[in-house]
């Protein structure tokens, strides 16, 4: 948003976003879903309230979750070698039984750190700085915080966001695996390893311009799932089928983690 | 390929973030794991469980994080 802002010369002077987070019923999974409450402060008019509201909805990881905005392309490598493309995964493939962990409700807050801002000698501005993240969870006896910092910086202080979001998806995926494969005289949850990668054209100009005007911008992305075992031993149906019930992946899918947005000018 | 959400041009998608189990609820990421990324960036994540305490936020607060970002 603080790029959209700049590139729009919306006076916008500072930032916050809370997300609310809960568990959401999804077909044959368990889901999550975010309430949003954007808070804007600068002398800004209706207009340009618009559009910054539809530019945090459009932004790169906000249309990934929102508008199932990702093409995954997956594969899967056993630890016999073998590889195989993964993807599409059979028409009509249920997904695979089995428990996978709730998703606590919490809350996840960004604070825009203004001074991390960077510009080039001619006064403009070359990186959208940083922004420092408090995330709350509930652990199942007590409560559990962190804090994170993501961003844009010239010499990669912080990880991009989406970046962070991709990190996500592949602990999910680990998460998922982990849980639901059957691993039990194959191998063990430590032999899977998830490895993904993102392609994009157009840069953060493009990003930047397709969250200001609402666009939708398809995103590939390519996965890889390292599984032990063999093609006879964990079939690669079995583990499309996993792939099926987890959280993130079906938001990449599908979208519709939006479950409320407000954006409130100060 | 320098990591960032904007590269300037469409190119292979290089697989350079990591995610491995090292226990039954934590998983460790590892983001800009490839020759010449930017970082690495280390993230532990983990799930809600009766028997210790939580490595990390779980997945999906990760991914809004973000999200907020």
């Amino acid at each position: 948003m603080v790029g959209v802002a700049y590139r729009g010369g919306i006076p916008l002077e500072d930032i916050e976003v809370d997300f609310e987070v809960e568990p959401v019923e999804r077909a044959g999974s368990i889901g999550f879903g975010v309430r949003e409450v954007v808070r804007l402060k600068g002398n800004l008019s209706e207009m340009e309230r618009v559009r910054l509201q539809r530019a945090a909805r459009f932004c790169p990881v906000g249309q990934a979750l929102t508008q199932g905005a990702m093409v995954v392309e997956d594969e899967v490598q056993w630890s016999s070698g073998e590889v195989t493309a993964a993807s599409p995964a059979p028409e009509g493939l249920r997904p695979l039984e089995g428990n996978l962990p709730v998703i606590a409700p919490g809350s996840v807050h960004g604070s825009y750190l203004l001074d991390t801002k960077e510009y080039d000698e001619n006064g403009g501005m070359t990186d959208e700085g940083e922004a420092k993240i408090y995330v709350t969870t509930q652990n199942l006896t007590h409560t559990s915080r962190w804090t994170l910092v993501a961003g844009h910086s010239s010499n990669g202080w912080a990880p991009p966001p989406f970046p962070t979001a991709q990190a996500g998806w592949a602990a999910s995926t680990a998460t998922t695996l982990s849980r639901l494969l059957p691993l039990e005289g194959v191998g063990s949850a430590t032999d899977l390893r998830v490895e993904v990668g993102m392609n994009v054209t157009g840069g953060r100009d493009q990003a930047q311009g397709n969250a200001a005007a609402g666009r939708v911008a398809h995103r590939n992305a390519v996965r890889r799932i390292g599984a032990p075992g063999t093609p006879r031993t964990m079939p690669v149906e079995v583990i499309q089928a996993a792939l099926l019930r987890d959280p993130i992946s079906i938001a990449y899918r599908e979208g519709g983690v939006l479950l409320d947005e407000q954006v409130v000018v100060d | 390929m320098i990591l960032d959400d904007s590269p300037a041009a469409a190119s292979q998608p290089q697989r350079n973030i990591i995610a491995r189990p090292v226990g039954e609820d934590t998983v460790l990421t590892l983001v800009g794991a490839g020759a010449g990324s930017r970082g690495p960036w280390p993230f532990v994540t983990g799930i809600p469980n009766l028997t210790s305490d939580v490595g990390g936020p779980p997945p999906q607060y990760l991914a809004v994080a973000g999200w907020a970002a």
